[in-house]
């Protein structure tokens, strides 16, 4: 009898040691927009839809968002933002080369909590083609 | 067990059987719960989204790509080139009929590396793809 409730004790400390394995992963389903810009034709003027495209710019630690090109002060303020937003809404989540992966994946988290599902990726980054407005 | 004698002559006993009982449903729990990662996930820190949703479709075979916070592809523990990547896409888009890319992005990673992953899905005609995420709050 000793020796399986030792055997049993091991298992117990084992598991208890590695128990952080099993931390819940996810999957944010995305959408990737084709060629070097989002395409815009296929947006029709009329549809009240809005398109809202959110670019990422990070310099060594520092962060910065802009909202259509305008720029904002913090994440909060692109989070107030986004929740203005209708469900409909398309957000197109440009982020630059260097940025820290988190910050986009917080970014698209914020979209998905605020309703908005529509979130697309360029493929290239719309940053290339004009520097947004500071 | 054992059986103390006290000082007045009584015996005092150590019931282990609910003590057993109790181990072997914490472990059987801890099984059940267990996750074990594929060789180099444990490198990968996933960033935190509350909004990450659980994988419903099982017929969809869902290809994982680790993309380490040095910017490097894993995929079933083994590191690959772009090109090497491109490859294995493609080939495993031929053989299934319906596959979903998993995005394992390191949370420090640079954008750039699991932007180019994305460009790759593409070129490969893959074009269902998911980012994973930790289910926590940030």
């Amino acid at each position: 009898m000793a020796p399986l409730i030792d055997a049993v004790f091991l298992l117990l400390t084992y598991f208890l040691f590695t128990i952080s394995l099993a931390t819940i992963e996810g999957l944010l389903p995305s959408e990737l927009a084709m060629g070097d810009s989002f395409d815009r034709q296929q947006i029709d003027l009329e549809d009240p839809r809005r398109e809202v495209v959110v670019r990422i710019v990070q310099t060594g630690a520092h962060v910065q968002y802009f909202v259509d090109d305008w720029p904002t002060s913090s994440y909060e303020d692109v989070a107030r933002h986004l929740a203005s937003l209708e469900s409909d809404s398309t957000v197109v989540l440009d982020a630059g080369k260097t940025v820290a992966y988190e910050h986009v994946i917080r970014v698209y988290n914020r979209c998905l909590q605020v309703g908005v599902e529509r979130v697309v990726f360029p493929l290239s980054s719309l940053s290339d083609a004009g520097a947004p407005r500071s | 067990m054992k059986r103390a004698r006290s000082e007045r002559g009584r015996s005092i006993s150590f019931k282990v059987t609910a003590m057993i009982d109790m181990t072997f449903l914490l472990i059987t729990f801890f099984i059940m719960s267990i996750r074990f990662g594929q060789q180099g996930e444990e490198k990968i820190t996933l960033p935190n989204a509350d909004q990450a949703k659980d994988v419903t479709d099982e017929r969809v075979e869902l290809i994982t790509v680790n993309v380490a916070k040095d910017g490097t592809y894993l995929v079933n523990g083994a590191a690959r080139t772009a090109t090497e990547l491109l490859r294995y896409l493609e080939a495993r888009k031929e053989e299934a009929d319906k596959i979903e890319l998993v995005v394992r992005g390191d949370r420090a990673t640079e954008f750039n590396a699991v932007q180019r992953v994305m460009r790759l899905s593409a070129e490969a005609g893959v074009t269902d793809l998911s980012l994973a995420a930790l289910q926590l709050a940030e």
